[in-house]
């Protein structure tokens, strides 16, 4: 008994929901996410703006004295060391940045409205739950990444001064992570891999412990194991030279056969030799004794100019990796059932 | 056109069925009641029905043949969720707000007028609402994007029996309004007697009973009498259920009206809705569904 | 039984024209099917002169908003009100009152009640208690119209039963 009268369906099938709605209920939904990223970024940021300023004047007595390693310019130098050490602190939080910052915007995306139930509102809206994701997922991702990036900038020229100095190389494991284009990489990467435990886990605290553990271990395997495999190493005997500093990452000496020889069997080396090479002042004596008894050293290497190389290595892969997380997030987006 | 057509609906999670083998042809402009015991599959249903989850088994279609979850069914589909889910740090404007910029259409002044009525507050956050004031929030959105069906899951479960009142008095003041046809599901039938033109009742994952209430209780009726004389009637008549209690006994008959007598020596008195739905309820065999000629379809026999 | 009138109900935004002269209110257990109710609160407010030629019945949506019941219900109370010759609608306007039912003048009421009170004491006179009378009513009311041929009260589609019951529960009103 149809008595009242239905309303007629659109003619011709329903336009989708403009992107820019779209965006709007992405920035309003996550604006106090964003806000935190803006916030720690913000106040990390003024923090090496503040420094780096200070820096400078102490980083110009230091450039200017001559000759360099007097004892007169170590002096000079000490408040420049000071400042110096407290980078290396700075440098150490900063290791955890991409990871918060990608992992608390992106593990509550699609956790918090599975575990509130919400999605059974967002996912029944007209725009479909699709195009929700790719607009939040996009957005977000390039808002961190921006955000991630122009960070790490502001570090590069905070940090310039001890480049300089030759305190630090460009390859050193704390600092690579840090500039160029890893920074913004991997915190897109700990975005991607939030978004997709979010998804699969359901669950926000979880999803979050979750991400923390899988990027961590990701970002220690690669620092330790992975990198230094992105191009063949250079071998050299001794050390090289600190003109550049290099990333030296692998130093062993060979005995008389050329066989490798352990550190205990160069202490015992060493320990034999006359006092006068034992305690000598000059940093050379003891290696030219080794080397008169046929012990050689060898370093591993990669130059400092390998530095964009790497820098495009490493961005690509995990610009790749997060591409496939967050495709897989949509994925499961799509099949997740109620 | 139909809202909702299904053919050997089914859907399993991990062991078990939800829902089985469920067939249905719900007709446009009603106001449908799915009514069951908790855990019979109402939701599941109302889920395939709205696209939030795939079948298992069957296909289910809406809204004359468009397949859930497309943005053809969303677009014409609102559905609110049990306990209706709203993000609760929003305001009620910025819920509006987040509603409106999800849905191709929207009529804000409609939805605006209806919180006034109800005197919402356009500022506080959903989250400070009362029960009956969240859900009659929910239904706004809902009824602001001028669905054609209006799908609402156990909406009455959490309110108390003055909102419960409001809720309905709403959802039924929308259909005379716009014409819109609605699916509610509920577990307590007495919320839904008034309100609902068609029943479909479902029981562990199966329809029982699907058709129009006035068909229905036309369909059925009540006969009291001789308990020992109930074998004979059960011979001639299509008996859903037996009640005894001593040497009277009450069944519960499909029939084909009034027009036919009752069989000498029984009262013959018309059922209720709630009466009928707990008698399919008591007896998980039988069902009434609507085959080729319109009458039901199966035959439980008289238990012993 | 009682009829609520509402001076000035509230009406809904853009509603124009005279208010609604009844409100309506629907007893769950009376068993009474819900359109039936309506229809009979229609015709008592008639009777009793509570409306009158002309005014305006409440809109489907004032009905549904106040009662919370299915549209369709108030549809068929108002279709069987005009069938009734009771009511009829003007398109775009609403439901207004048309006539009154077949009604008897004010004086023979009053020489019926007398002789209904003469038979109360006789019936009383006789023994029986108020539920004997009422059963006894009710029981000669429906000889009166099986005699008469008519079924007791209308009989729409799908609805036989509560067509009886109905008219003992407004004999008992």
């Amino acid at each position: 008994m149809t008595a009242v009268a239905t309303p007629a369906p659109p003619v011709g099938g329903p336009r989708p929901v403009p992107w820019a709605k779209l965006a709007w209920v992405t920035w309003r939904q996550h604006r106090v996410a964003l806000a935190g990223v803006a916030v720690l970024l913000g106040g990390l940021g003024l923090y090496l703006l503040i420094m780096r300023v200070r820096i400078h004047g102490a980083y110009l007595a230091v450039a200017s004295c001559h000759p360099a390693g007097s004892a007169a310019c170590e002096v000079t130098g000490r408040p420049f060391s000071s400042y110096y050490h407290t980078a290396q602190d700075m440098t150490a939080i900063l290791q955890v940045i991409p990871v918060l910052v990608g992992v608390f915007v992106g593990a509550p995306l699609a956790a918090r409205e599975l575990e509130t139930g919400t999605f059974r509102f967002a996912w029944t809206q007209g725009c479909g739950r699709l195009r929700w994701a790719v607009a939040k997922l996009v957005l977000l991702a390039i808002a961190v990444t921006a955000a991630a990036g122009a960070f790490s900038l502001l570090f590069s020229w905070y940090y310039q001064p001890f480049f300089a100095e030759r305190f630090d190389g460009v390859l050193a494991p704390q600092l690579f992570a840090l500039r160029g284009v890893d920074f913004a990489a991997w915190t897109l990467a700990a975005f991607a891999i939030g978004a997709v435990a979010g998804v699969l886990i359901k669950r926000t605290v979880p999803a979050i412990v979750a991400s923390l553990a899988i990027w961590t271990g990701l970002a220690l395997a690669t620092a330790l194991f992975l990198r230094k495999h992105y191009q063949a190493s250079l071998l050299t005997r001794g050390s090289p030279g600190y003109s550049n500093p290099p990333w030296v990452f692998g130093q062993w000496y060979t005995g008389p056969n050329g066989a490798p020889v352990g550190q205990q069997t160069i202490r015992n080396v060493v320990a034999h030799a006359p006092e006068s090479v034992q305690n000598s002042t000059n940093p050379n004596a003891v290696t030219a004794y080794l080397t008169a008894h046929h012990y050689t050293q060898w370093s591993t290497y990669h130059p400092e100019s390998r530095f964009w190389h790497f820098q495009f290595i490493e961005g690509g892969w995990l610009l790749v990796l997060s591409l496939a997380l967050l495709a897989a997030t949509i994925w499961l987006v799509r099949r997740r059932a109620a | 056109m139909n809202v909702i057509e299904a053919a050997g609906l089914g859907k399993r999670y991990r062991r078990s069925w939800a829902l089985r083998d469920a067939s249905l042809a719900v007709p446009a402009g009603h106001v449908v009641a799915l009514v069951g015991p908790n855990g019979a599959g109402k939701t599941t249903l109302l889920h395939l029905a709205v696209g939030l989850t795939a079948p298992t088994a069957g296909r289910v279609t809406v809204l004359g043949g468009v397949v859930p979850g497309t943005p053809a069914a969303l677009d014409q589909i609102a559905f609110v969720a049990q306990d209706a889910p709203l993000y609760r740090n929003l305001s009620v404007a910025d819920m509006l707000h987040l509603t409106r910029n999800l849905n191709r259409r929207w009529d804000q002044r409609r939805a605006e007028a209806r919180l006034a009525e109800l005197a919402i507050p356009l500022r506080r956050k959903v989250g400070r609402l009362s029960g009956g004031q969240q859900a009659q929030l929910a239904l706004t959105l809902a009824l602001a994007r001028r669905p054609a069906l209006l799908v609402l899951d156990e909406p009455l479960s959490s309110l108390d029996p003055l909102a419960r009142h409001d809720f309905m008095a709403s959802v039924m003041a929308a259909v005379a309004e716009d014409g819109v046809s609605v699916v509610l599901s509920s577990h307590v039938l007495a919320d839904l007697e008034r309100v609902a033109d068609y029943l479909i009742l479902l029981s562990a994952g199966q329809v029982q009973v699907a058709g129009e209430v006035d068909d229905l209780l036309a369909g059925h009726r009540m006969l009291a009498g001789p308990a020992e004389a109930a074998g004979d009637v059960a011979e001639r008549l299509a008996v859903v259920h037996v009640h005894r209690a001593g040497a009277l006994a009450h069944l519960l008959v499909r029939s084909n009206g009034a027009a036919e007598p009752a069989p000498s020596g029984w009262e013959s008195s018309p059922v209720g809705l709630e009466e009928l739905v707990l008698a399919y309820l008591r007896e998980p065999g039988a069902g009434a569904l609507p085959g080729p000629s319109a009458r039901a379809t199966q035959d439980s026999g008289v238990p012993a | 039984m009682t009829i609520d009138k509402q001076i000035g109900s509230a009406r809904g935004p853009g509603e124009r024209g005279q208010d609604a002269a009844i409100a309506f209110r629907l007893d769950h257990a009376s068993g009474v099917p819900t359109y039936l109710q309506l229809v009979q609160q229609v015709e008592h407010a008639l009777r009793l002169g509570y409306l009158g030629q002309g005014d305006r019945l409440p809109t489907v949506k004032e009905v549904v908003s106040s009662l919370a019941i299915n549209p369709n219900t108030v549809l068929k109370a108002y279709r069987e009100l005009e069938h009734r010759g009771l009511a009829a609608g003007r398109p775009g306007q609403g439901t207004f009152v048309r006539g009154a039912p077949a009604t008897a003048g004010l004086a023979e009421l009053t020489t019926l009640r007398k002789s209904l009170l003469a038979w109360l004491r006789s019936a009383d006179a006789a023994g029986l208690d108020e539920a004997g009378m009422v059963a006894l009513f009710t029981s000669a009311l429906r000889d009166f119209h099986d005699r008469r041929g008519e079924a007791p009260g209308p009989v729409p589609r799908g609805d036989a039963g509560p067509g009886t019951a109905a008219e003992g529960a407004e004999g008992v009103a």
